[in-house]
């Protein structure tokens, strides 16, 4: 499993973000995971989304969306992992 | 006289984002010196992203890093004999000019100075420190420096005491030895007790570190661990067209982990469930995951909820 951190960010408050990330190979098997890098002790703080497109025969684009539920800026890191 | 450490709740940093400055025109010299300041920076990075500081977590829960960015000045060199506050004045003049970034909103930057080869600090017997300054809005600026003796290895166990020690106790009044702990003056830290034991993690010549639970020095590394792995969390009903949430913690926040929910009550004829996961990192090294389970059905549906741990964040 090849795993890693694909980018960093920052969703503001109560918003939600969309970046994407492009010439992925479509026969990798990959799965898309988001944590807050930001410390909220006291509440859940992003959920996320992860949408597709097959930009050409050879190349995916992730199109990942990230809600901050909180009150305040929170930053973020996605995480891919795939499978060999 | 035994060690032993005590956390006075003061100010540590939960998850660094390490800012490198390499100061002197030496770091541009042709040929590059040795180390290189692309050597220093893998070393770096080795050290924040890898498991050496993933033994932190038994102090408040600190976690581990990455470096925000890094640059070179080579417009000015340090003194030979400098000072803490020529340190502090020379980052605090590349924030103004906007040549490195200011604080981030948390506070959890840590500026990191690193001296050409043969610069001493006023204080001989000192080859890095971390302290700290206050700006002109009162926020306490958290940095260090590192002397250089040409070879990387020195420079990147220096690195691994200094960011280890600012994360626990970066004011002076957070993770300290009790009194008789060490023996020299200052601060007191993790790194004080342990400095004759060195390792390598992640690729990276790193100092041993104190850890108050096991009573001794140590050499942080990952658990040795395959992955991926899975397993149930827990069990779980939902009601009839509801929605309930639970959550779990506790979580290391080097692991990618994914959730996934699967009905044990058989249903022949329509979807039952659904669900998102909302994700809180509770301190530097744990996240807590909340799962929301919906039930789109008119009868209670009985679940597991699963994680598949696929591997370290990078």
């Amino acid at each position: 499993m090849q795993t890693g951190v694909q980018f960093r960010g920052t969703v503001s408050a109560n918003q939600t973000h969309t970046w994407y990330t492009f010439n992925w190979n479509p026969a990798s098997h990959i799965i898309w995971t988001v944590v807050p890098d930001s410390v909220n002790t006291s509440a859940p703080e992003i959920s996320w989304s992860v949408a597709v497109q097959l930009a050409s025969a050879t190349a995916v684009t992730y199109w990942i969306s990230v809600t901050n539920s909180t009150n305040a800026n929170v930053d973020i890191e996605a995480r891919y992992a795939i499978f060999p | 006289m035994a060690i032993n450490f005590t956390d006075h709740g003061g100010t540590v940093i939960q998850f660094v984002r390490v800012y490198l400055i390499f100061w002197g025109s030496a770091w541009a010299s042709n040929p590059p010196p040795t180390p290189t300041t692309a050597q220093v920076t893998d070393a770096v990075n080795r050290i924040v992203s890898g498991g050496y500081l993933t033994g932190l977590s038994q102090y408040r829960g600190i976690g581990q890093g990455y470096i925000l960015g890094s640059t070179t000045v080579t417009s000015s060199n340090p003194p030979n004999g400098f000072t803490d506050t020529n340190v502090s004045n020379f980052i605090s003049g590349l924030i103004t000019a906007g040549t490195i970034p200011n604080l981030d909103a948390d506070n959890q930057t840590l500026y990191v100075v690193f001296m050409p080869k043969g610069v001493s600090a006023s204080n001989s017997g000192f080859i890095g420190e971390h302290t700290y300054y206050t700006n002109s809005s009162n926020q306490r600026v958290h940095f260090g420096w590192i002397t250089n003796n040409g070879t990387l290895s020195s420079v990147s166990i220096i690195t691994s005491h200094e960011i280890a020690e600012s994360m626990t106790d970066a004011e002076g009044s957070a993770v300290l030895g009790d009194p008789g702990t060490c023996s020299g003056s200052g601060w007191c830290e993790i790194g004080d007790v342990c400095e004759a034991t060195t390792g390598t993690v992640n690729g990276a010549s790193v100092q041993s570190l104190w850890s108050e639970s096991d009573k001794a020095c140590k050499v942080f590394d990952y658990p040795a661990q395959t992955f991926p792995f899975v397993g149930r969390q827990f069990t779980g009903t939902v009601a009839a067209n509801s929605s309930h949430r639970w959550f779990t913690f506790n979580w290391p926040a080097w692991q990618q982990v994914y959730w996934t929910v699967m009905p044990t009550t058989v249903n022949a004829a329509n979807a039952q469930l659904t669900w998102n996961v909302q994700v809180q990192r509770a301190s530097g090294a744990f996240i807590t995951y909340w799962i929301t389970v919906n039930n789109s059905t008119n009868v209670p549906v009985n679940f597991d909820a699963r994680y598949e741990v696929l591997g370290r964040w990078q």
